[in-house]
């Protein structure tokens, strides 16, 4: 769709981030660090219990307390149910049911933090104590005490095809799995705060965020309140994975500004973080999967649980990780979304990939070992690359129906140049697994499976390959908008509210306008976060920022530039026709030099049009004028990863040795910030492979390592500093200047890589986390 | 909700304990503020006074001689770690402060405050008890001395009274021969507390003879254990006679000691099965840095 002729001057540079010396020198402002005059402080009064409805509230204590100003219960709170994208949060804002320990269930507001805490502490709350079920499959027994009135299961999610008995009696090898996994938490190194203003009937809302847009719905549904009266201006996140999207504090802090009638800011402590907003699903995964004797996977076949916890509503991870195995003509997958008393579980980077994902990797390793295949060869034997067929056809969760009938209803000529829907439009895991075993030097350092590639005293090293897929966004929520503004000096501003979580949005975006604009990077600025400047957005989530949002971007800037060169080719041009001009360093310029050599700035042309001539604005506004694609139906991003791992056989201890890190993103807009993301995604990956898991108490599901010391992370120094990024590029045919998603197949990609690779030195699959007690149980197990 | 406190400052040891005396329990003391902030902070001490020690300088020292190594109780832990060239018993020490915490703490943590913290799982506390380290403790009434060993009475408790003042930890050298000592923790990431940690010292006289054998056992009690059999089982044998087999007893017996408990870091099971594994590699590594040949 987009030419990729010309010579590009700002995409694939490595430019620093343009927030780079803010966050150097600390003057970035997050929303802990904001406030606004007279502001007061809120404080939320949390669930002691896990399951528990609210009998009586007194205040009177706290009232007694100088400085204090109010509070806000369920009954001062509109019964609406909200929800966060992606059904990350389905409920009201407070319902007087407490769901699970550290459950909101009112906010107290007061003069300063200190005495709002105290206020909170001093609230007297009544409780009728409710059953609780905090086991994913109790809250499936049709007796399970009920957690919401929708039921605890959300109907199964499942994609199928060919026929899977056929599959099973083609295999000659087949394996099965039942691996449960833990909790991951966010564990951002960032706070949250939320500051709610009410100027009359209007809000204004100041948080961290990486949907802005999603947050103002979320307002809207939750209050019954129109979306013009409300405005969100997002603050930088940091590193938030999912977690600072939308989430319930926010909406308390809205509705106890109201109550109050005084604007309120609340500020989450690490503790609240970690133990009341969000985590990653605890899910299970059990299944089958089957190859011929040539290593053909002739069917797979699994039934997926994921826990949602008390608010999560949803039902639909993975289709991407099996997806990339679907070469084979039969199979069949279903999730199940179940809820349980313990904190709300959502979209954490990679959702699926780390859990589903790494169960069929496993699978797949075990049949690769059965049939005498090394697990390279076997991944590019099985996996998908660019024109084949992709298995996930079709999607409940299009807000206007099913995909099918969006495809439908965008006229045929608006359809022409979209590449062939259903089929892989770009990429693969075959070039990187060609490319990053030749960087590894897998094939003389791979020894067989379950074979040490060294051994001395208790000390086992091994290998390991692991791959990792995801979309590149989704459209099922609404498509992605920015709008570029042309400034009269012929500097630009892009809105995209897209929220700014460190992954490099603000500046990524900018440089696909710059590119497509012909100006510098020092030219354009952003607005991310602010939702009365910015059109609707799904904002950084399921790796869209550059594939969805940036073609949104380059989409507005290519409508600035055409009405830019209309101007240009009437005032300057002769009135040529419009194509012939282009833009190149900040002016318009005439295709043929011959014909016509003159350079327009463009705030030359910017200033004919504030003098008089076509129009009565002083600026040119741009959007995108053609409908997107649905990119689930084509699109996706690739990583590959390579590992060496020393496993101590006596203690359990891992360490990482070497990594290699291969990502298809297509074009690299800006390879530091894409190195840093995917470092970042295998760090992660790893964390959660061989440490990372929420402990939660088996009689009232509360957190017990809510804390950075008893949560371990990995740091910087524990992997390894010679870790190699290599990026392979397949410009797709859609995203801006031939980019696609980055974030999130880079986590699951390590994931499976660290585990295969401790089961080459141990002989023996660990169940994820891979603490060291674990991976020192399994071996006792394996040869008891 | 936090403690109020009201904040003095102290120049000298009896200036300390002087107001130690006069604001009662309720005070302490506040030396590099690390452990100290983040239990205030975390509502598990709530001090209604803080007696800030940082400027008595006279107790921040490292100090050799023949008879042993003295570190001053306001020593920090990034002049412990940086003290390695001075002597092998300060390098194996620097080489424990490398895995405590962070840069930015190792030069705000002294190591007095280490030790009163009194955790458990506390790095330097299991090799001070291998080495048969004893305490200073300060008082209006003068100084007295306390082994390593007895300090601790429990989580976060020790010997040190409530108007007293830790002052030094002195290191015996031996008379003939010399000591190895070695300490291996169980850890997860770079900054870790231990799930479980041993120590080992072991003096060899001039006659290639074991005549002390220390071991310190951490993170499996509420306090740090020794193992006196253990140590008898090894002493009097010749360094030349000593074996993987050998050690690998001396540990087993050592281990026995052990009273772990299951937590959120590690189940009591895997505690038991590593102190015996931390002791014997730490035995081993005491023996190889001797010369001996395993």
């Amino acid at each position: 769709m987009g030419k990729q002729d010309k010579t590009l001057k700002v995409i694939g540079k490595g430019l620093h981030v343009k927030d780079a010396v803010e966050k150097v020198t600390g003057t970035i402002r997050y929303g802990v660090d904001y406030e606004v005059q007279n502001m007061a402080h809120g404080c939320i009064v949390r669930c002691p219990h896990a399951h528990a409805r609210i009998t009586n509230i007194d205040s009177s204590k706290a009232e007694a307390l100088p400085g204090f100003i109010g509070i806000l219960t369920h009954e001062d709170v509109p019964q609406n149910d909200w929800e966060s994208a992606w059904f990350n949060y389905r409920g009201k804002v407070l319902d007087g049911i407490g769901r699970f320990v550290g459950d909101d269930m009112a906010a107290v507001a007061a003069t300063t933090p200190e005495i709002a805490r105290k206020a909170a502490e001093l609230i007297e709350i009544e409780y009728e104590l409710l059953p609780a079920v905090f086991n994913m499959e109790k809250a499936r027994l049709p007796d399970a005490p009920q957690i919401r009135d929708e039921g605890n299961e959300r109907d199964p999610y499942g994609v199928s095809w060919g026929n899977v008995p056929a599959g099973e009696a083609a295999s000659d090898h087949t394996v099965e799995c039942d691996i449960f996994y833990e909790s991951q938490q966010y564990a951002p190194l960032g706070r949250n705060a939320c500051i709610a203003e009410w100027t009359g009937d209007r809000v204004n809302v100041i948080t961290s965020s990486q949907t802005p847009s999603e947050l103002r719905d979320g307002i809207h549904e939750a209050l019954g309140f129109p979306l013009s009266k409300i405005r969100v201006q997002a603050l930088p996140s940091g590193s938030s994975f999912g977690q600072w999207w939308s989430n319930n504090f926010m909406m308390i802090s809205v509705l106890l500004a109201k109550k109050i009638r005084k604007a309120v800011k609340i500020e989450l402590t690490n503790e609240e973080c970690m133990a009341t907003v969000k985590r990653r699903h605890q899910e299970r995964t059990r299944g089958s999967m089957g190859c011929n004797k040539d290593g053909e996977l002739t069917f797979f076949k699994f039934d997926h649980l994921i826990d949602n916890g008390g608010y999560g509503f949803k039902d639909d991870v993975g289709f991407f990780c099996v997806d990339m195995w679907g070469k084979n003509g039969h199979g069949d997958y279903q999730i199940h979304g179940i809820n349980t008393n313990m904190v709300t579980a959502g979209c954490m980077r990679g959702v699926g990939d780390c859990t589903l994902g790494a169960s069929v990797e496993r699978c797949a390793d075990q049949l690769a070992e059965q049939v005498g295949i090394d697990p390279v060869d076997f991944r590019i034997k099985n996996q998908i690359v660019a024109g084949d067929e992709l298995r996930m056809q079709h999607s409940r969760h299009n807000l206007k129906g099913e995909v099918d009938d969006y495809i439908k209803s965008v006229p045929e000529h608006l359809r022409k140049d979209w590449p062939e829907l259903f089929k892989l439009s770009a990429g693969g895991t075959r070039a990187l697994l060609e490319t990053g075993s030749e960087a590894f030097n897998w094939k003389s350092r791979w020894k067989g499976w379950a074979t040490p590639t060294h051994s001395e005293g208790s000390v086992r090293r091994g290998i390991g390959v692991g791959t990792g897929a995801h979309v590149c966004g989704v459209e099922f929520e609404g498509a992605s908008n920015a709008m570029v503004r042309l400034n009269p000096d012929g500097s630009a501003k892009v809105h995209a509210a897209v929220g700014r979580q460190g992954a490099g949005a603000e500046t990524t975006q900018a440089m696909v306008v710059a590119e497509e604009l012909g100006l510098t990077l020092d030219q354009v600025e952003i607005e991310t976060g602010d939702t009365d400047s910015c059109p609707w957005n799904h904002g950084s989530l399921a790796s869209s920022t550059m594939y969805r949002t940036g073609w949104a971007s380059r989409e507005a800037a290519r409508d600035v530039k055409n009405q830019l060169l209309a101007i240009a080719a009437h005032e300057f041009f002769d009135s040529v026709d419009p194509s012939e001009l282009d833009v190149e360093d900040g002016e318009v310029v005439h295709g043929d030099p011959g014909k016509h050599n003159q350079r327009i700035p463009f705030s030359d042309v910017l200033n004919e049009l504030r003098s008089d001539s076509l129009g009565q604005t002083s600026s040119i506004t741009g959007s995108p004028r053609v409908p997107m694609p649905p990119s689930t139906t084509f699109a996706r991003q690739f990583g590959a990863q390579f590992a060496e791992v020393e496993v101590d056989i006596e203690t359990g201890q891992i360490k990482l040795l070497d990594f290699i890190c291969v990502q298809d993103s297509g074009t690299v807009v800006n390879p530091q910030v894409l190195k840093n993301q995917v470092i970042g995604a295998a760090i992660c990956g790893t964390g959660f492979a061989i440490y990372e898991h929420m402990i939660f108490d088996e009689n009232t599901g509360a957190l017990k390592n809510g804390n950075l010391l008893d949560y371990k992370l990995l740091r910087c120094a524990d992997f390894p500093h010679t870790t190699k990024v290599i990026f392979v590029e397949d410009p797709d045919p859609v995203g801006p200047f031939g980019a696609r998603g980055a974030g999130e197949s880079p986590i699951a990609a390590g994931i499976s890589a660290v585990a295969q690779a401790v089961y080459n030195a141990t002989g023996v699959w660990v169940d994820m986390p891979m603490t060291p007690e674990r991976v020192v149980t399994a071996i006792k197990a394996a040869h008891a | 909700m936090k403690s109020a406190f009201t904040y003095e400052r102290a120049g000298s040891p009896a200036e300390a304990v002087a107001l130690l005396a006069k604001h009662g329990p309720d005070a302490m003391i506040w030396a590099g503020g690390t452990d100290m902030t983040l239990q205030w902070q975390q509502e598990k001490v709530s001090p209604t006074v803080c007696i800030d020690i940082r400027d008595i300088s006279e107790l921040d020292y490292i100090e050799i001689d023949n008879s042993g190594i003295r570190i001053g109780a306001m020593a920090s832990l990034a002049s412990l770690e940086r003290s390695a060239d001075r002597h092998h018993i300060l390098t194996m020490l620097s080489d424990i402060t490398k895995l405590m915490a962070t840069p930015q703490t190792r030069t705000l943590a002294t190591v007095g405050g280490n030790l009163c913290n009194a955790s458990p799982a506390a790095d330097l506390s299991p090799a001070f008890v291998a080495l048969d380290a004893t305490v200073k403790i300060f008082s209006a009434l003068g100084a007295r001395k306390v082994s390593m060993l007895d300090f601790f009475k429990g989580v976060n408790k020790t010997e040190v009274g409530p108007a007293e003042l830790l002052e030094e930890v002195f290191i015996p050298l031996p008379d003939d021969g010399d000591v190895q000592a070695s300490y291996k923790r169980i850890d997860r990431t770079v900054v870790d507390i231990a799930l479980v940690n041993g120590s080992a010292a072991v003096t060899v006289g001039s006659d290639g003879v074991i005549s002390k054998v220390g071991l310190g056992l951490g993170a499996v009690a509420p306090i740090i254990l020794n193992a006196p059999d253990a140590s008898a089982a090894l002493e009097g044998l010749k360094l030349s006679d000593v074996t993987r087999e050998k050690l690998a007893k001396v540990a087993a017996i050592a281990a026995k000691h052990a009273k772990p408990i299951t937590d959120v870091r590690a189940s009591a099971g895997y505690r038991q099965d590593m102190v015996e594994i931390m002791l014997r590699r730490s035995l081993e590594d005491s023996i190889s840095k001797h010369g001996g040949t395993l």
